[in-house]
């Protein structure tokens, strides 16, 4: 948590709409991050990313410190990775991951960090990976949370953190370094 | 490609981030919703994004033009035919506003397909709207510029017609 969240939380929880917008410049990007990679589609991850923040907001009051260690953006990550899957259960076409990849780039001709090729490749890795893969890749890697901190957003222990990360990398390497160029680009 | 390099593509991921024009606009919908209003689960989102608008921005503006025109004639029957035109005309319109506004609520709370795009459409529409009533409301007392106020009211029942047909 970090310095003076406490009572940015508490004033939030207590109806002050400012403090929460605090808290949604702090942790909109990183939501947004989290669900883009897992949707791999800008205005899917907009529009999710939107409704985790309005159920944070209305749902605030049931936030509860559990002693020194509880953390908002754990709390946050766990909205969102439900309406993620709540997001793919109510779809009536899936699409297949090449589809997506091409809406996504038609989306996106603004995106020019992802001229970089390892980039989009990593981030399109990324998106064959199990959810629970993609969870910990992006909570560990990308936003740079502890695996104690990824244990409570996901609600597992700290050793089952350590394994889907070890596998996810493993996984991850395994298609970067054996992509099929058709499959990937 | 090792574990160095992998762990370095991924921290580069990290330049993902949302557009600020949507960030804003996102951010904007959810601190104007009173939380009373999040509250009540029988009305859609949409609808009490706009029940919320309509309370502290609409209903303030658009019956009050009516009565100060009306009051501040006080002898209806004896004003002048052109007045007492002006005056019924902002009934009528009045009425009209009142039903396009219940028109909207009804579109709001039975859409759910809406998406962020076009509630930020609406709402800048029912701002602008709001801004009119306002300010026929603020010259609606002075005799002289009730025709002025008229016209206001007028562009503000227009704007509300364009949000009709932005939902239907």
């Amino acid at each position: 948590m970090l310095d003076g969240e406490e009572q940015l939380i508490k004033n939030a929880i207590s109806g002050e709409a400012s403090a929460f917008g605090l808290l949604y410049d702090r942790y909109q990007p990183k939501i947004y991050r989290f669900i883009y990679l897992k949707v791999s589609h800008r205005e899917e991850a907009e529009d999710l990313t939107h409704q985790v923040f309005l159920s944070a907001w209305e749902k605030i009051e049931n936030f509860q410190f559990k002693e020194n260690s509880s953390y908002f953006s754990g709390w946050l990550y766990q909205i969102a990775r439900n309406k993620v899957i709540d997001h793919y259960r109510t779809r009536k076409n899936n699409l297949d991951i090449s589809k997506i990849q091409v809406i996504d780039e038609k989306n996106r001709p603004e995106n020019t960090f992802e001229n970089n090729l390892n980039i989009k490749e990593t981030r399109q890795a990324i998106s064959l990976l199990n959810p629970n893969e993609q969870d910990v890749i992006i909570m560990r890697f990308i936003e740079e949370l502890s695996p104690k901190e990824i244990s409570k957003a996901l609600g597992k222990s700290e050793v089952s953190i350590r394994i889907i990360q070890y596998r996810a990398i493993k996984k991850l390497k395994n298609i970067l370094n054996n992509k099929p160029k058709s499959v990937i680009l | 490609m090792n574990d160095k390099d992998l762990i370095n593509n991924l921290k580069e991921l990290r330049a993902i981030e949302p557009d600020a024009e949507y960030s804003n606009r996102s951010r904007f919908l959810i601190l104007s919703l009173k939380k009373d209003f999040l509250k009540n689960e029988k009305i859609s989102f949409y609808g009490r994004l706009f029940n919320n608008f309509y309370l502290t921005r609409l209903a303030p503006s658009f019956g009050i033009i009516v009565t100060i025109i009306a009051v501040g004639y006080m002898a209806f029957y004896h004003l002048p035919t052109q007045q007492r035109r002006l005056v019924a005309e902002a009934n009528e319109m009045n009425a009209e506003i009142q039903i396009k506004l219940n028109d909207i609520q009804y579109y709001l709370d039975n859409n759910s397909e809406i998406n962020l795009s076009d509630i930020a459409t609406i709402i800048n529409l029912l701002q602008k709207s709001a801004e009119e009533l306002d300010e026929a409301k603020n010259i609606s007392s002075d005799k002289e510029n009730i025709e002025s106020a008229i016209i206001k009211i007028k562009n503000a029942q227009e704007t509300l017609q364009e949000i009709n047909e932005l939902l239907k």
